[in-house]
């Protein structure tokens, strides 16, 4: 009998011993107990804290394509930045610190990475694209001042680069006071590509505003700055929705206040403006749900509707006006979701009919068509005929299943071309420029019963 | 085998008894660092399989092979089943569901019951970690006297006394398993019960006086003969030569450990900022196989 049971012990020994040959290769076998989508590839980015589906500030990551290598740059919200190459395999990895990475942007010749951070300093990188060395840095606490103390960090929010590789960014601190008002210090910084200061706007105070967007046309020499504040207060000295900067030497060339509508203080845009590529018009949506049609002197050509806030059963609803670009096709916008304008926390008896969609019109503000996604459009990135869209949260269907995801979409029509499921929703995408390499950053979230959806990381996927 | 046997080091011919005692714990030392400094799961399998290789290569008996058996499944599917059950690191990923979260009583208790994905993997890098150890050091139990490796530690300056502490407490645990084997077969004659593990179980309370009372006599044994020899006098001990070839080889290992503890290192402190272009390939190599 002892024999027996010493044979049944080493014969249980060899099959473990093949269990864990099984299961530290790369053939795992999850999938006999998963029914998870496995198209593409998909690359952890480490812990971070899971944050609440219903966040209004949610999870994350930046994600650039390198079209000379076909590789992939992401940025973290654990201030990590990664190469990786078109398969997945990490190239290189760097940490930049303890901040959380928030906006991304290429050089010309795709050297060099630049990287904006929030973090007590706020630091804007320039890094290598190639081996991931440092080749400058600059602190934006040097442009807006810091107060770690009471949690107010400097934050280089968007990064443009124009033609000949000088970086201009937005920089931006969120500020509240003792008496419980709320304030902005904002400033705008151009460098040269060795990270040189080229100059700042304001030269010598900050801008008491929220400045979020910055875009540059190198045709008209000029660069645009949207601000984002929602309250107005007397006395403010940059209280209009958009600055008209000389790109040489940061001079304010003119400025813009777009009209208001109820229940809005001011007119704010958060993702936009952006220029055309030949720099002579300017797309932008504001949080209103408006869509402007500029030429680059400033002038509005026209303005749509696209998500007009609408009350409801005594609540004001709106889905905010997100994203504007002028592409060969047209002119597109996307919303986001449906909020009460009260408290975006609270609940909406319904959901806008302009929420979470992606409207294109011809260059005469003619309606082409819309396209209505099952959750927020987080990010959309352009090729050749076709536009990449992350698809992230629903807060208020709470749909975890259909919304989450990146989609393809034909630019001529609006026709889905392709869709990639995720379990989590999806945060960042970029797509390379012939349309076959899209990539996209996938964040976990704990849904309202307590079940923690999808994981941060990154997917790479095909099309065709 | 009696149980002394079992755990003893025995009269062999093999390449591994034939080693230095020095030898021994040095390859003893190194793969405990490799062990605790690896973090890929393949890695860490195949220098479980290759601890497993050894015990091939001392012809360990199939008796022991068993026990070994025994010992390497209770560490490796206990750390395996419980982290499936109760890992709580993200991301995971449920694969099965034991418990529903809405099952009456247990489910709002619980939360729901779920084996996870991650888990399992965690488990079996830190399973296969303890193995690794479990193996090496009855492979090393199995295949020393405990004089040579009471000579090694001498020779590399320890103190007698602590040297003799040492390998006196190695041998301990198989003196003392054969002593409680002994009191609990006196215990059963004595009260004319049947073999098996109720008798055993019996028996238990009354063992810890005998065993003690033996305990004691072997140290008063042990302590008069360590004095009448003169074991702790201050003379020169004759100096045993190391092996040319397994010191050249242990010097090998002692390379291959620096080259993983320092990469690895390196690759920590890049993650913390201290990245180095050149040293790209290094951190990829870590990523991808330590």
């Amino acid at each position: 009998m002892k024999i027996v049971k010493g044979g049944i012990a080493l014969v249980v020994l060899f099959f473990t011993w093949c269990f864990l040959f099984w299961i530290t290769g790369d053939r795992t076998p999850w999938q006999f107990f998963s029914h998870k989508n496995t198209e593409g590839v998909e690359v952890y980015l480490g812990d971070i804290p899971i944050q609440n589906y219903d966040r209004m500030g949610f999870t994350r990551g930046v994600v650039r394509y390198v079209a000379k290598n076909n590789s992939w740059i992401v940025g973290t919200e654990r201030g990590e930045l990664f190469c990786f190459d078109g398969k997945g395999k990490q190239v290189w990895k760097r940490s930049l610190g303890i901040g959380k990475l928030v906006t991304i942007a290429l050089s010309k010749k795709e050297d060099l990475v630049y990287v904006g951070e929030q973090s007590p300093t706020g630091q804007l990188f320039a890094v290598d694209s190639n081996t991931g060395d440092m080749v400058w840095k600059y602190a934006a606490k040097a442009l807006v001042g810091a107060d770690p103390g009471s949690r107010s960090y400097p934050s280089v929010v968007h990064i443009a680069v124009d033609n000949e590789d000088n970086v201009y960014i937005t920089a931006y601190r969120y500020l509240l006071n003792q008496d419980g008002s709320r304030g902005y210090n904002g400033k705008i910084c151009s460098f040269s590509k060795d990270g040189a200061v080229n100059w700042q706007f304001p030269e010598k105070e900050v801008m008491d505003t929220w400045v979020n967007w910055c875009d540059v046309s190198n045709s008209a020499g000029e660069v645009v700055v949207a601000t984002s504040a929602y309250e107005t207060r007397p006395g403010m000295k940059y209280p209009k929705t958009m600055y008209f900067l000389n790109m040489k030497t940061g001079k304010l060339r003119h400025s813009l206040s777009l009209p208001v509508v109820v229940p809005f203080e001011n007119t704010v845009m958060r993702g936009s403006p952006n220029y055309s590529s030949d720099g002579k018009y300017l797309a932008g949506s504001s949080s209103d749900g408006r869509a402007f049609f500029l030429n680059s002197g400033g002038e509005v050509l026209w303005t749509r509707e696209l998500s007009l806030p609408q009350k409801v059963e005594g609540a004001w609803l709106n889905a905010s006006g997100r994203d504007g670009f002028v592409v060969p096709e047209g002119v597109v916008f996307t919303t986001i979701n449906t909020f009460n304008r009260e408290n975006w926390q609270l609940p909406t008896p319904v959901l806008h009919p302009g929420n979470n969609s992606l409207f294109l019109f011809d260059f005469m503000g003619n309606f082409k068509y819309k396209y209505k996604a099952d959750g927020t459009m987080e990010e959309i990135a352009f090729a050749k005929g076709i536009v990449a869209c992350a698809i992230g949260r629903n807060v208020r269907t709470h749909d975890y299943k259909l919304a989450h995801g990146a989609i393809l979409i034909k630019l001529s029509d609006g026709s889905l071309l392709k869709r990639f499921p995720t379990e989590g929703p999806v945060q960042a995408i970029d797509i390379s420029q012939d349309g076959k390499h899209i990539g996209g950053i996938e964040a976990p979230a704990v849904t309202p019963e307590g079940k923690v959806i999808g994981a941060y990381r990154f997917h790479i996927w095909q099309y065709e | 085998m009696s149980v002394r046997q079992l755990w003893e080091g025995a009269e062999g011919d093999n390449v591994i008894m034939h080693l230095d005692g020095r030898s021994k714990l040095f390859v003893l030392f190194s793969i405990a660092i490799l062990a605790i400094t690896i973090d890929n799961p393949r890695t860490l399998f195949l220098l479980f399989s290759g601890t497993l290789l050894l015990h091939f290569a001392a012809r360990t008996s199939i008796y022991k092979w068993q026990v070994m058996a025994v010992l390497l499944l209770l560490g490796l599917w206990g750390s395996m089943v419980s982290q499936a059950l109760f890992f709580a690191q993200t991301p995971r990923t449920p694969i099965f569901m034991l418990i529903s979260p809405d099952f009456p009583i247990l489910g709002p208790l619980t939360n729901g019951l779920f084996i996870y994905q991650e888990g399992i993997l965690y488990g079996a890098i830190q399973g296969l970690r303890a193995s690794i150890m479990l193996s090496m050091g009855l492979l090393i139990c199995w295949n020393s006297d405990p004089r040579q490796l009471l000579k090694a530690l001498m020779a590399w300056h320890l103190s007698p006394q602590v040297a003799f502490m040492l390998v006196t407490a190695l041998r301990f645990l198989p003196v003392l398993a054969a002593e409680a084997s002994e009191v609990i077969t006196a215990l059963r004659l004595r009260s004319n019960s049947k073999v098996g593990r109720q008798s055993i179980c019996r028996h238990l309370p009354y063992v810890v006086n005998p065993l003690l009372a033996r305990c004691l006599r072997r140290a008063q044994t042990l302590a008069l003969s360590v004095v009448s020899r003169g074991f702790f006098l201050a003379e020169n001990r004759k100096k045993v030569v190391w092996p040319m070839k397994e010191f050249s080889s242990c010097l090998v290992l002692a390379l291959v450990v620096l080259v993983t503890v320092g990469s690895k290192v390196a690759y920590l402190a890049s993650e913390q900022g201290l990245y180095v272009g050149f040293l790209r390939y290094l951190y990829d190599w870590t990523k991808l196989y330590l």
